[in-house]
């Protein structure tokens, strides 16, 4: 079966640390996506590590599915030729810095509409288009901590931290994806496209519902989870080789977290505290005991005490890094490592699809170098080679 | 309805937040959501902070939908849910594996009943392998996913993130998921199943701190609040507090010399690209640190925004989000109306449509509230019902 997105053209004005995972997602689900460049590049390209010649993660890990044009958006001639493109796509997504660069470039959504009743135009800012900060330079970091993400990493009173991945970003993007799909099948029904907008912030305050809710003047706070941000950092609980997560809460049998206890053998020394002497252990007290349960497991191998835990009817993972995660048997099973052939480097890693569809996407191109395929997307659109050589000469094109 | 799924029916039997988020999101799209409900309640009914009795999370968490109780280990309740699913587009549940073959309402059941039907699955750690069979929350997925590694201290052993990071993602895969085979089924005529996961979510949301693992062969570390990626990129300690700074052309790094009074910096060739100033950035940050410490926060902001460098403040509670301007001039927090919590702040919706907006459907309602309309659509009478769910009606 093919491919959810096939025959689905996108053009992809974005570049940077967050919105060219949207376009990638559709790239994913089997569209063409033809991404526009500066003469110079994605800002991202050269972000390492590593700092060699090459791209950097920023752009490897968001750009795979994708063919480069680079173009030079500050040039009439170069913006003539991104409204050529845009006649003929079905989406368009841009991540313009400021509000006005859109209707200043000539590829607004009013303009490019007139001559493309179908097309399907998403803006994807940082902090929206109007308000007094819209034209505020911004990036994931200034995101996170605007939206007050950074309140849940790090002590307070301390220097604050980051999240670290730019979680705002992704998460727009994957809104942004979304909000895509949903016009494309009303285009299926109307015929008619529109214009579909979010911003790193929306999303980031959509990611606090819970959180928001929380807060609107509650009879009490229920727990400790809530006020998750003003606990120490968790880390999980050592073991012998590494760390493993669990939690002592929705167990059905409501003495497993005690029989654990008893059974790696620190019941006798938690009895001994006298906050815990003389009740049943529950799953609320997971916190207090941290002291101890930070040397409960450290005569197992993570693998043993995890099926232990679990063997009493309570959830657990191991705490993995990078490296673990991408050798445990059990990630690999769910198709998260691919490989693709990359034009300068050979086969290179990425990660696998996050649906699993009997319409499947796939990982097709591995992320493009710059103008990679200028000529054969500007032969697409009916420009002949002379034309093409002109442009080239010009230094409107790359 | 007037989103961009008017006319989809959906059936939500799913608990927690990767399925019910999920279910809010296409009520918001415009979808006509139906939560299945167990009859003792989800799990979300209890969970948090709780107003007038009823859990605060849970009312922004299952807006937009109707409700019906139904026990689906009853035969009577099991065919008012196969009633449901002949009328209906999408199917989404997030059992434990297995809990679908028990109930007989697996991928192929339904799929006989209704062959256009999407059956849409979300689980912790896939359908089949290893970890299939684990039932997992947020902070255990965090863990499998890799996302305690990459966030705390420089150089220390990392920390998760302590708010709901995947629980507020994974439904973003899942409406994807269900969306692409919503449009697939607009060529095919068929239904299928669309399956997703946390992990698989969780390391999507990591693409780039694993392309740094695929480039590198080393594990991704932690940056306190700096990055892998670029310098500078961080919080600073101004004179009364710290700010946040980032520099990801030379243009703004060359602007941010400028402001900070250092322009003999911006020419030194030991630091003019990006890539020299990661490499050095222990001869760097001292010098940048520094020239911070002169004025207070709020001076910096005000010239370094000027100076085009993306900078910020930090937030500490969720209350200063309040009287933010940007979120106030864009209305991304709404006060709905509760027929008994009362006021109940949620966010605005994540996305504009342009011409197929959003309405704002009910908080998440009382248990069962809207059978005797959906069974009056069903064309079912309610012989069963009153001994399906007996007290459990609330």
């Amino acid at each position: 079966m093919s491919a959810p997105l096939e025959g689905v053209r996108v053009l992809d004005l974005t570049e940077g640390d967050g919105a060219p995972f949207c376009t990638m997602q559709l790239g994913d689900a089997g569209a063409d996506v033809v991404k526009v460049e500066p003469l110079a590049g994605d800002w991202a390209r050269p972000l390492g590590p590593p700092f060699d010649d090459g791209d950097g993660p920023l752009f490897m890990g968001m750009n795979r599915n994708k063919r480069s044009i680079a173009l030079d958006l500050d040039r009439e001639e170069g913006r003539a030729v991104a409204r050529d493109l845009a006649a003929s796509a079905d989406v368009l997504v841009e991540s313009f810095p400021r509000a006005s660069d859109a209707e200043r470039l000539g590829l607004d959504y009013e303009t490019l509409s007139a001559a493309n009743r179908g097309l399907i135009y998403c803006d994807l800012s940082l902090l929206e288009r109007s308000g007094p900060h819209a034209d505020k330079p911004a990036t994931d970091l200034i995101v996170q901590g605007l939206s007050g993400l950074t309140r849940f990493v790090g002590e307070r009173g301390k220097e604050p931290l980051r999240v670290g991945s730019n979680y705002a970003g992704v998460t727009a993007a994957m809104y942004a994806a979304q909000a895509i799909l949903a016009a494309l099948f009303w285009r299926r029904r109307s015929g008619e496209g529109q214009y579909v907008e979010t911003s790193y912030l929306r999303a980031m305050i959509a990611t606090q519902q819970n959180y928001l809710a929380a807060h609107s003047d509650p009879d009490d706070f229920g727990g400790p989870f809530y006020s998750a941000h003003l606990r120490s950092p968790v880390r999980g609980y050592p073991t012998k080789d590494r760390n493993i997560e669990f939690t002592a809460a929705y167990a059905r049998d409501p003495r497993a977290f005690q029989l654990l206890l008893e059974r790696v053998g620190i019941l006798d020394e938690v009895r001994a505290d006298p906050r815990f002497a003389d009740r049943d252990l529950v799953a609320e007290d997971q916190i207090a005991l941290q002291p101890h349960l930070d040397r409960a497991f450290l005569d197992y191998d993570s693998d043993e005490v995890l099926q232990l835990i679990e063997d009493f009817g309570l959830m657990c993972a191991p705490v993995h890094d990078y490296d673990s995660m991408f050798h445990d048997e059990g990630i690999l099973e769910q198709d998260m490592l691919l490989t693709v052939e990359h034009p300068t480097r050979g086969e290179v890693r990425t990660i696998g699809l996050p649906w699993k569809l009997d319409t499947p996407g796939s990982v097709r191109l591995a992320p493009p170098t710059l103008g990679e395929h200028t000529d054969a997307i500007l032969a697409e659109i009916g420009y002949d080679e002379q034309r093409i050589a002109a442009l080239r000469a010009d230094g409107v094109v790359r | 309805m007037t989103g961009p799924l008017a006319g989809i029916r959906v059936i939500d039997v799913t608990e927690g937040a990767q399925g019910p988020w999920a279910g809010a999101l296409l009520a918001d799209l415009g979808a006509d959501v139906i939560k299945v409900e167990k009859p003792e309640g989800e799990m979300m009914r209890r969970s948090g902070p709780l107003k007038g009795g009823h859990a605060l999370p849970n009312a922004g968490l299952n807006h937009g939908k109707r409700n019906i109780v139904l026990d689906l280990k009853d035969p009577a309740g099991r065919e008012i849910l196969l009633r449901l699913i002949r009328d209906a587009d999408v199917f989404m549940e997030n059992w434990r594996r297995g809990v679908p073959e028990r109930l007989q309402v697996d991928y192929d059941v339904l799929a006989e009943i209704n062959p256009r039907l999407i059956y849409a699955s979300a689980s912790g750690f896939g359908q089949t392998g290893k970890y299939s069979h684990k039932a997992t929350v947020d902070y255990i997925s965090q863990a499998m996913g890799g996302y305690f590694s990459l966030t705390g201290p420089e150089g220390g052993p990392g920390e998760r993130p302590r708010f709901i990071a995947i629980d507020f993602t994974s439904p973003l895969t899942f409406v994807q998921a269900i969306l692409l085979a919503l449009l697939a089924r607009e060529d095919s005529g068929r239904g299928q199943w669309a399956r997703c996961s946390q992990t698989e979510t969780m390391i999507a949301v990591g693409a780039v701190r694993a392309a740094e693992y695929f480039a590198s062969g080393e594990t991704p570390q932690p940056w306190g609040s700096g990055s892998a990626h670029v310098v500078p990129s961080q919080a600073f300690l101004a004179a009364d507090g710290y700010i946040l700074v980032e520099c990801p052309t030379e243009d703004s790094w060359r602007a941010l010399c400028a402001t900070l009074g250092l322009p003999e910096l911006a020419g030194d060739p030991r630091f003019d690209s990006n890539a020299k100033r990661v490499e050095r950035r222990e001869e760097l940050l001292p010098l940048l640190t520094q020239a911070f410490l002169r004025y207070r926060g709020e001076r910096w902001l005000q010239r370094l925004e000027a100076a085009g460098v993306p900078c910020g403040s930090v937030r500490w509670d969720i209350e200063d989000l309040y009287d933010e301007p940007q979120v106030v001039a864009n209305e991304l927090l709404i006060d709905r109306e509760h027929p008994e919590m009362g006021r109940v702040r949620t966010n605005a919706v994540p996305w504009l449509f342009s011409r197929t907006p959003a309405e704002y459907g009910e908080l998440a309602v009382a248990m069962d509230r809207d059978r005797e309309e959906l069974l009056a659509e069903l064309g079912v009478r309610d012989h069963a019902a009153a001994t399906a769910t007996g007290d459990a009606r609330r």
